[in-house]
């Protein structure tokens, strides 16, 4: 109680100081939970692709960028020793029109559905597409699909439902369950009707035999296969071609990851620390101002500890109020922007309890530390030159 | 018991040192009300401020209760003021943030007791002191006679053998100083408690059992209680 009928008697700098640290906290809040959006995407993109062995073009996109493999490869592939099945895909853009969102966009993805659907037997791991309603088309079917999750929402998609892509008309025969990862925003079409769309796309798809083309090769190893070895096969005999091992997936993944979160919480450190500096200037006047009372309390048998422990008490409050002040506006921008972005697919902050309580324990720890040096001073004081202070 | 042998007090601050007390030596009996008056520069509140152990002397011992207490570590002394010794000041003496009981209860903050222990007993010494109906009110909403009641109960309520007040009185009005004072005595005979009172009101020299008088860092002399010469002044040398 005395701690807040103090904040309170100086309420006018106390305001100023909460400030400073409300932006700091709100500015870790909302930075922070794009941070966690992707990497809770990034951690599904390592989960998706930890028992995948991705093969691209040399000198390609990297780990997530499409080219045009023969389709031929698949078959070399199969041969490898430890491959139990090979993924074949043809991806495109959903929609013509796509706009420019943040993340990625909408995949109409063609897949050969007799190795999709093998999966479950063959891997078994946590890649495995998991449905919530629906399953599979049968293998001679056209003109079906099987949409993610942000999908399904982003159009209102039921089982049966008609989904329009690039001038073709797709029945609904599967929703996915979430995977917090790409194949929540995409559509799985057979391979065969995105190799028509592609074909018809372009003039110069014409001109190529589409049918023998892929946009990306995935080697599912076999259980009981190290799959980097895999890999390590499957590059030697395609020597062409680029081979990602999980592994090596893992360590691209986790470095973007590392620079993304470095980028965007560094910013927000800066505005944290210009928090910090305003409580350490609100709690050196405090002290200053209440020198004649550290003195009395010293003379009532106060120890130093005593009086260190009630300022850095109080700048402890201090921190706090402006952590939950922070959290709570961070909290309302994060959830309002999520309310107008979701329904087009795309969810760009998440909060996670990870972050709301680091939010709150840091600004708590900001409130300590910045509140020694001014607390260490008021604890050193001589109690005779305090209780003559005026 | 309270002794001062042979206290010296030299503060070095500045270019020339400066003797505040040159040679005190005293006893306090228990139970005594005694008054140190003199003029300003006489060395009355240094003195207050070593047997109150929130200072020490340069040279010489100081005992409370037979212990030797002028070379104990600084550490210890904050230990030793919350057992042994209450304070009284002339102003500023309560926390503008706190309620009469909770400026009571303050140094029991600091002694570890419960809240509820800690409560009942300041509660009760503002009984004493008279102003139990008064608890809840900020020292804002207290006369200056009110407020240095509840400096006194707050002095009392960790059961100390000795009570240090510095001019408890000089800003108060003549009427509402013979008010404290006559509490003060009150107080000293009912609980026999020791109280060294540091003054220039003749009023608190009045009501002392003794009076002891300081000149430039030394005691000039004792005077004789006013009060029908009741006890005689013993225990000092000049």
């Amino acid at each position: 109680m005395e701690i807040l009928h103090n904040l309170w008697q100086r309420r006018g700098r106390v305001s100023l100081t909460l400030l400073g640290i409300v932006i700091g906290v709100f500015a870790l809040v909302v930075m922070g939970a794009m941070a966690e959006r992707v990497n809770i995407m990034l951690t599904g993109a390592t989960r998706f692709l930890a028992d995948r062995i991705v093969i691209g073009e040399r000198g390609g996109g990297g780990l997530f960028g499409s080219g045009t493999l023969p389709a031929g490869l698949a078959s070399d592939i199969r041969q490898v020793p430890g491959v139990a099945l090979v993924e074949s895909a043809v991806a495109l853009m959903l929609k013509d029109d796509q706009n420019f969102s943040f993340g990625m966009p909408d995949i109409l993805e063609g897949v050969n559905v007799e190795e999709v659907a093998r999966l479950s037997t063959k891997a078994a791991g946590p890649s495995d597409f998991k449905f919530a309603q629906g399953g599979w088309w049968q293998p001679q079917e056209h003109l079906k699909a099987v949409v993610g999750a942000d999908i399904a929402r982003e159009y209102g998609l039921r089982l049966g439902s008609a989904l329009e892509s690039r001038g073709k008309t797709f029945t609904v025969v599967g929703i996915l369950q979430r995977m917090m990862t790409g194949p929540d925003k995409m559509a799985f079409v057979p391979i065969a009707d995105a190799r028509a769309i592609l074909r018809d796309s372009h003039p110069v798809f014409r001109a190529l035999d589409v049918d023998s083309l892929v946009g990306s090769l995935y080697a599912i190893p076999a259980l009981g296969h190290n799959p980097d070895q895999v890999a390590q096969a499957i590059q030697e005999r395609l020597p062409a071609n680029k081979v990602y091992s999980p592994s090596e997936a893992r360590k691209q993944i986790a470095g973007f990851s590392a620079v993304f979160n470095l980028v965007i919480l560094g910013s927000t450190m800066v505005a944290l620390l210009v928090g910090g500096l305003s409580i350490m200037n609100t709690m050196v006047v405090s002290v200053s101002e209440r020198v004649r009372e550290i003195g009395l309390k010293k003379a009532l048998g106060a120890g130093d500890n005593d009086i260190l422990k009630e300022f850095l008490l109080e700048s402890l409050v201090i921190g706090l109020v402006g952590g939950l002040m922070g959290l709570l506006a961070g909290g309302i921008l994060v959830v309002s922007v999520n309310h107008f972005t979701a329904p087009g697919g795309t969810t760009i902050f998440t909060v996670t309890p990870r972050l709301a309580l680091g939010s709150l324990g840091f600004s708590a720890l900001l409130g300590v530390g910045a509140g020694m040096v001014p607390a260490l001073r008021a604890a050193r004081l001589d109690p005779i030159e305090a209780l003559r202070d005026r | 018991m309270v002794e001062a042998l042979d206290v010296h007090k030299v503060y070095r601050t500045g270019q020339r040192p400066f003797p505040a007390l040159r040679g005190v030596t005293f006893t306090l009996q228990p139970g005594e009300f005694v008054s140190v008056m003199g003029r300003s520069g006489s060395g009355k509140s240094t003195l207050l401020h070593i047997l109150g152990c929130l200072d020490r002397p340069t040279s010489g011992q100081v005992r409370l209760g037979g212990m030797e207490v002028s070379r104990l570590p600084a550490r210890e002394l904050p230990a030793l003021r919350r057992s042994k010794i209450g304070f009284v000041f002339q102003h500023h003496n309560l926390l503008p943030s706190l309620t009469a009981l909770g400026n009571v209860m303050l140094p029991l903050r600091y002694s570890r007791i419960s809240t509820r222990e800690a409560q009942n007993r300041a509660l009760a010494l503002l009984e004493e002191v008279g102003l139990a109906d008064r608890a809840g009110h900020r020292p804002a909403e207290l006369s200056g006679g009110e407020q240095q009641r509840v400096a006194l109960a707050r002095a009392l309520v960790n059961e100390p053998e000795l009570l240090l007040a510095d001019e408890p009185t000089g800003e108060l009005d003549s009427q509402t100083a013979r008010h404290i004072v006559g509490v003060m005595r009150r107080l000293n005979r009912s609980r026999g408690q020791t109280f060294l009172l540091v003054t220039h009101d003749p009023t608190v020299g009045e009501a002392a059992d003794r009076v002891v008088e300081m000149l430039d860092g030394r005691i000039v002399g004792p005077k004789a209680a006013v009060q029908g010469g009741e006890r005689p002044a013993h225990g000092l040398e000049p």
